[in-house]
């Protein structure tokens, strides 16, 4: 009973985290990476406001909604409404970016520390059948409750509830009905980073304490919330809010806390499989035709001259002449990450499907090759050849119900499995050692000689990256790439001309696991020590930003974007406490200035260019 | 003759409304239906339940004997039906010339062995890997038929003559809006298909490039090519049609040669009104 209890007060806050979630995807068809973090901020403000400040309940519940509304109207502004032409994907890139800078603006702002929130309510002053329980039980799920009654009455009652209605049915429609839907979508975010900042609040009051780093989970949490009711209904939110709340409950009740994880991601690919429409929400069975002139032509890769293959492939093997061990060190983590986001290429530049799970493939790979090279005593190729089939199979595997699906669904059903591999590593400490991790790995070695050196590892890595960047070159430019090229632009019109679109969608999934596996063995080996926490989500997203940001449809894209977002922060570490607030203004710049990514063709750079080759000429002329 | 086509009790419902309601034709080898009727008559949704896009409520569909009821649109693909889309559904960005190989995909077999185990879950691994051996290595039968099926996606462009053929290489969100349907059209007929399916394959083009599709659409039938079609511009229906299906409302209301469904008084009225049909059958 107290345990149903505990679940249905955490449940009422992932219900109101979740109808933000849905209330914005609904109007905006947007994933809200941010979402998590609005929530600390109002968390980190709520504790200041009460513990530092010393003001009432009201005052703080007052003061910390007005400050995360008008959050949620920066995120639009900034992230969102620039973002409107581009592809969605770019949109959630974005908000992730914001989400990061709000973290670590909070953490310099807030301080690091976990902090005591002051209990302004009574914990166990009521008694009922038996069970204590006090008023901030009530007051939470209260709270929730109306706050979402108010909601849906606004939505089903006033002519502003309609407007918002109408814009979620059909954008396009609404602005021609005279909806100012820009507007409507503003205010999407507002309210449902007011709800945020208000959860952030009441659970800062409930766990009695709150650190700026703890948006993050809540967000995905938020996700599985909404995605396990129903994307885009807020009865589902709140549906999905309380069924997670109270699995979560009896399961840490059972195993622990780290189970929370295992359940919230078991629950969600749970659910995908078997009712991919939520609870009370359902996929639509069949996407409209695409509009002529919705075609994009932006995103096409730069083509790359075999000359100017070798030349690259020749500097970057030279490095470590002149480089320091630090630097290649470096190196050495910027091509294994590489790889990893090469597993991104395939997967999504090829085929079209926005995978955020591939942190899980990447952590089988580390696993199975840390294993059985410490364990088992395999050497370490052999280890290495394992590592990228049994991630493979396992990602096959997993997902294997969900390529019938498309669009956020898909990005969902990976996501989940990531973070259920990740969660798995810690539950198991008889094979995977759980938190505690695997240490000392070995370095490989070849013909004998163990690659213990800087330069060696290095070199390692660029030649297996070289080799798997001309064998994924070379599936693009095959029939098969042709085939993918369908299924990314078409499903439909794919599977009308006699392409297995779900197939085809696994295998492309599949083959970049196994990259994601090899490029995991590298890492175990690079790093030596493993453990779940290297796993985490936000690895996942950062193998899709590297891909996305270097360009996306062309191997070469992730060489860029690895370089760009792995191997430059790494090199102002010095700055140490801000080196993610960089990362984030980075990610977020960039995304604001080439959605396409870097290697791909725009105007832009074609005119620099061309005025580039234009004034030397011009000068050749006055000399 | 047997048909080479069977639709028997078609039904499709979008909620409590009925969009389809129990329709049953049939088409023979060579011949050309046209499916005329308002908008909103079902005709696109009928297609749909035909090649497999969408899921009929009930009813059953044959193509040469064979149900195709509730396959999944990629096998009756492979069975030799092909289609076009109403609004036209090419690859953005694929060439125009790989637009048109993808329309071979259903008659692939070089470098795809088993091909039963394609439908197997599981199972379809072994091809689908064997795929990827092929793409990364492909064998000198693999690159012959590459070079063969290149040369038969150029033939397939010739007939729309100068209009696409030496756009081969564009891309094909650059084309206008009748190059795309062109496109489309080359990639359903690519494959040699048994049945034809083409949704208003002259939506949005004007009177030249529709007479155009026109002679293109005789000649083929000329080379025997049944083709089951939706179209709003009646002249090309009644040039073309052997025989011309009439949906209002979901229901099959007429059937029969172009001039007499044109002088149906069922079908005047659907189409103008009570009253229009009523004055005009009496000349």
């Amino acid at each position: 009973m107290d345990i149903l209890l505990a679940g249905f007060v955490s449940g009422s806050t992932y219900a109101l985290l979740a109808v933000g979630v849905s209330l914005i995807f609904g109007v905006s068809n947007i994933v809200n990476f941010a979402h998590g973090a609005v929530f600390a901020v109002g968390g980190m403000t709520g504790w200041y406001l009460a513990a530092v400040l010393g003001w009432p309940l009201w005052a703080v519940l007052i003061g910390v909604v007005a400050l995360t509304s008008l959050l949620g109207l920066v995120i639009y502004a900034v992230a969102v409404k620039p973002l409107r032409a581009a592809p969605g994907i770019a949109v959630l890139l974005a908000t992730f970016a914001v989400g990061i800078i709000l973290d670590n603006t909070s953490l310099r702002v807030f301080g690091a520390e976990t902090q005591r929130f002051p209990s302004l309510l009574e914990r166990s002053n009521f008694e009922l059948f038996g069970f204590r329980f006090g008023t901030i039980a009530l007051v939470i799920i209260g709270v929730s409750i109306s706050c979402v009654v108010i909601l849906a009455l606004v939505l089903a009652r006033t002519r502003l509830g309609r407007a918002i209605r109408a814009t979620s049915q059909d954008i396009e429609a609404a602005a021609q009905m005279g909806i100012a839907v820009a507007r409507i979508q503003a205010l999407s975010f507002v309210i449902a980073s007011a709800l945020g900042g208000v959860a952030g609040v009441l659970v800062g009051m409930y766990n009695s304490n709150v650190s700026p780093s703890m948006g993050f989970t809540a967000g995905v949490t938020a996700f599985a919330a909404a995605t396990i009711g129903g994307l885009g209904s807020l009865p589902g939110a709140i549906a999905g809010g309380l069924v997670l709340g109270v699995a979560e409950a009896f399961g840490v009740a059972v195993g622990g806390d780290s189970v929370r994880p295992l359940v919230t991601f078991g629950a969600l690919i749970l659910v995908l499989w078997v009712r991919p429409g939520g609870i009370l929400g359902r996929v639509p069975t069949i996407a409209s035709e695409p509009m002529t002139g919705t075609f994009f032509g932006a995103g096409r890769p730069l083509r790359l001259p075999p000359w100017g293959a070798l030349v690259l492939a020749g500097a970057g093997a030279l490095v470590p002449l002149v480089a320091s061990d630090y630097l290649l060190r470096t190196g050495a983590l910027v091509w294994i990450y590489a790889l990893f986001a090469l597993s991104v290429t395939v997967a999504g530049g090829f085929a079209g499907q926005i995978v955020l799970g591939q942190a899980g493939a990447l952590a089988i790979g580390a696993y199975t090759s840390a294993l059985l090279v410490t364990k088992v005593g395999w050497s370490f190729w052999p280890s290495f050849a394992a590592a990228g089939v049994v991630s493979a199979i396992f990602s096959v595997a997993l997902t294997a119900a969900t390529w019938r699906l498309r669009g956020h669904y898909v990005s969902m059903a990976t996501l989940a499995t990531g973070g259920f591999i990740a969660a798995l590593a810690l539950n198991i400490p008889a094979l995977t050692n759980g938190a505690r991790g695997i240490y000392s790995i070995p370095r490989p070695s070849i013909g004998g000689i163990v690659v213990g050196s800087a330069w060696g590892m290095y070199l390692l890595t660029f030649g297996i990256l070289l080799v798997a960047v001309a064998l994924v070159s070379r599936l693009g430019s095959s029939h098969l790439g042709r085939s993918w090229s369908a299924v990314r632009e078409d499903e439909v019109a794919a599977a009308a001309s006699g392409i297995h679109a779900s197939a085809y969608k696994s295998l492309a999934f599949g083959l970049g696991s196994v990259l994601a596996g090899f490029a995991g063995a590298l890492y175990s080996a690079q790093v030596t020590y493993i453990e779940p926490a290297q796993f985490g989500i936000s690895l996942s997203v950062l193998a899709v930003t590297i891909v996305i940001l270097g360009g996306l449809r062309a191997p070469m894209g992730a060489i860029v974007g690895a370089i760009v977002l792995v191997g430059i922060p790494e090199l102002f570490r010095p700055l140490a406490d801000w080196r993610l607030l960089f990362y984030g203004v980075t990610l977020l710049v960039l995304v604001l200035v080439r959605p396409q990514g870097l290697w791909s063709h725009a105007e832009p750079v074609a005119r620099v260019w061309r005025k580039l080759t234009a004034t030397r000429r011009g000068e050749g002329v006055k000399a | 003759m047997t048909a080479l086509l069977s639709v028997r009790g078609l039904v499709k419902r979008f909620g409590a409304l009925t969009v389809v309601d129990d329709v049953s034709f049939d088409i023979a080898p060579g011949e050309v239906v046209s499916i005329i009727g308002p908008n909103g008559s079902g005709k696109t949704t009928t297609l749909n339940l035909i090649c497999g896009t969408l899921p009929a409520a009930s009813g059953r569909v044959e193509l040469d004997g064979v149900e195709i009821t509730g396959r999944p649109p990629y096998r009756i693909a492979e069975r030799g039906l092909t289609r076009t889309f109403q609004n036209g559904r090419v690859i953005g960005n694929l060439t125009v010339g790989e637009n048109v190989l993808v329309g071979l995909e259903p008659v692939q077999r070089v470098g795809r062995p088993f091909p039963r185990l394609r439908h197997l879950a599981g199972l379809r691994w072994i091809p689908l890997l064997a795929e990827v051996g092929s793409a990364l290595v492909p064998s000198r039968a693999r690159r012959r038929q590459d070079a063969t099926d290149r040369a038969r996606a150029a033939v397939e462009l010739q007939r729309f003559g100068t209009r696409l053929a030496p756009r081969v290489d564009q891309y094909a969100y650059s084309l206008s809006y009748a190059n795309r349907r062109r496109t489309e059209i080359a990639r359903a007929l690519v494959s040699s298909p048994r049945l034809l399916v083409l949704d208003e394959p002259t939506a949005g083009m004007n009177q030249t490039e529709t007479a155009e599709v026109l002679q293109q659409l005789l000649e083929l039938k000329r080379r025997g090519q049944t083709i089951l079609l939706v179209e709003h511009k009646l002249d090309l229906v009644l040039t073309l049609s052997d025989r011309v299906i009439v949906l209002d409302d979901g229901v099959l209301i007429a059937e029969g040669a172009p001039e007499d469904v044109r002088r149906n008084a069922r079908v005047i009225e659907a189409y103008l009104g009570k009253a229009f049909a009523e004055g005009g059958s009496d000349d």
